[in-house]
């Protein structure tokens, strides 16, 4: 079964595999443009850069889940 | 039962209140749009509130506890890995193509990118789900009334279609939106409340982790997050993360009409796009308000509840003062409310839209599908009454369970044929249909089969809702590159995800 290969992995080896998830989505979405990120703004602000918002949120995950 | 006349009037005021907000919004309703859309000018702030809200009012705060009592720490998995990265890339991707779009609905979005049948049943297959999830949460709701108030059941489940009832229809989706906001705020509180108090009872942390460990080897990895595949529980890692993080969390937050409406209602697509972040934000947090209490609730009582799903009741019983036991029970019905008057005004918004407009009653004036949008609302309620009154099933196999189970059946398919459509351009009208009904009918025959299929999983409903991804997603590719005919581009270009990203 499809499942059957990881069986063999660590769970510190399933830890690293969601970090490593974790990390790809921040990095992908920071490297949008800005204009899609603002868009619907007119003058956007610091705090309105909705990239800031995913590398807390995803960077507070990484943290739980090497942590926990 | 340990609820005094204080509590009981706190708890009268807070059903008046919501049955009030709802007749206040009652003026700001004129047409189909303000009913099912707020009018289009929520910030982001409410909406992620109310997102939040909307998602766990019963199932997380009740059902959610009734996991952690039962497994442990890796219920928080349902917060964190399953909730956390999907709503990440929904509000930054997918919410923007749906705002754009100026769509009501999930369906009609899969309508346009596919063909209408897709979208009728899409829209029907998911308002019947929003019935039987009213149901459950009715059951729910009666359980929680019949152990702080000893209400009867039928009396209990009664009231709460009434109270809801009259405030949603009244109101429409802005007196959803604004209950949940308020919901939110107290319910923060009052879950703090209750940890710190139970904390208190048990000796803190490292007195909460003795009790648990000194219960037997069997809950020695209650305080862990991830499991190992070999675990008895229903959540091995590889099914948290391939079950729940890649299929059941993603088509939730991408697809989930209760949900994504709330983000439909932004004033524009920046805060379609941050409401869905702070709800995020938000999130983060649900999995402590959760997870301990369910396991306050088991070392206080040596596991000796009859059932998981009645921790959080067995706590506001017996750890909480009088006044804030009232004001507690008050937010949690309150919560469980948010969710119900949100789900019904979802079905009815598929119903209205995707199904009587659509196919049956055409070309009628606004005020008419408005008049349906109310009258519909109210029959939701009805049904799901009904189908509360069979809510000992779902106690049987624990509530949190049954609700996964039935989004595990077609979430994954639908899922499937959303992620083909905004990302390639030949996925065929043909093939997206095929597609969703192949997953479904698999979907289902997984889990008649389920324990020749999966031996030695106790509930494989997150493996199925893998599977039936898979399922749905070879379907409609091998059908679509056989198709003779698919969507003209110029039809489907601003559906799909460069075109909108490069504009």
């Amino acid at each position: 079964m499809f499942f059957s290969f990881f069986d063999s992995i660590s769970m510190q080896g399933a830890k690293i595999f969601i970090v490593v998830i974790l990390a790809v989505i921040a990095v992908w979405i920071c490297a949008l443009p800005g204009k899609y990120i603002f868009k619907g703004i007119d003058k956007p602000k610091l705090w309105q850069n909705l990239k800031i918002w995913v590398v807390l949120l995803m960077g507070v995950q990484i943290l739980i889940y090497l942590i926990l | 039962m340990g609820i005094m006349w204080l509590d009981l009037f706190i708890i009268l005021i807070y059903f008046a209140g919501i049955v009030i907000i709802g007749i206040i919004y009652k003026k700001y309703v004129k047409s189909a749009e303000d009913y099912f859309l707020g009018g289009r000018s929520l910030p982001w702030w409410s909406i992620g509130m109310a997102i939040v809200v909307s998602d766990i009012g019963a199932h997380e705060f009740i059902g959610g506890a009734g996991g952690a009592y039962r497994y442990g720490f890796v219920q928080g998995n349902y917060d964190w890995i399953g909730c956390i990265p999907a709503m990440v890339i929904s509000g930054i991707f997918f919410i923007g193509y749906f705002w754009r779009a100026g769509v009501y609905t999930v369906p009609e979005y899969l309508g346009r990118r596919y063909n209408i049948w897709v979208r009728v049943i899409q829209a029907l297959v998911w308002t019947l789900f929003m019935i039987g999830l009213c149901g459950v949460l009715f059951w729910i709701i009666a359980i929680f009334m019949n152990e702080m108030l000893g209400w009867p059941i039928l009396v209990s489940i009664l009231i709460t279609a009434i109270i809801g009832g009259i405030s949603v229809v009244s109101g429409g989706m802005g007196a959803v939106v604004m209950n949940n906001v308020l919901q939110l705020v107290v319910m923060f509180a009052g879950g703090i409340a209750i940890i710190g108090l139970g904390l208190n009872a048990t000796g803190g942390l490292s007195g909460l982790a003795d009790k648990i460990h000194n219960l037997g080897p069997e809950f020695s990895d209650h305080f862990k997050l991830l499991l190992p595949t070999n675990t008895k529980t229903p959540y091995p890692w590889t099914a948290i993360l391939f079950g729940l993080s890649f299929v059941l969390s993603p088509a939730y937050w991408i697809a989930n009409q209760s949900i994504v409406q709330k983000a439909l209602c932004a004033k524009n697509e920046w805060n379609a796009k941050a409401g869905f972040l702070w709800a995020a934000v938000l999130k983060t947090f649900i999995p402590i308000l959760i997870v301990f209490p369910g396991l306050i609730a088991l070392a206080m009582t040596g596991n000796g509840l009859a059932d998981g799903d009645r921790a959080v009741p067995y706590l506001i019983k017996e750890v909480l003062p009088v006044g804030l036991k009232g004001l507690v029970f008050a937010i949690f019905f309150g919560a469980l409310i948010s969710t119900i008057i949100s789900l019904a005004s979802s079905a009815a918004t598929l119903w209205t839209k995707d199904f009587y407009q659509l196919i049956l009653i055409k070309n009628k004036e606004d005020k008419h599908y408005l008049f349906i949008g109310r009258l519909t609302t109210i029959i939701v309620i009805v049904l799901a009454v009904i189908i509360s009154t069979f809510g000992k099933i779902f106690s049987e196999i624990g509530i949190f369970a049954a609700i996964q189970t039935m989004l595990a059946v077609f979430q994954g398919p639908t899922f499937a044929i959303l992620i083909l459509g905004m990302f390639w351009k030949k996925a065929s009208p043909a093939g997206g249909l095929s597609g969703m009904i192949a997953g479904v009918v698999a979907a289902v025959l997984m889990f008649i089969f389920s324990k020749n299929l999966f031996p030695g999983s106790v509930d494989p409903f997150l493996f199925i809702a893998w599977w039936s991804f898979v399922v749905g997603l070879i379907v409609t590719v091998i059908v679509s590159i056989f198709s003779k005919k698919s969507m003209p581009e110029d039809k489907i270009k601003e559906l799909m995800y460069s075109s909108s990203i490069e504009k």
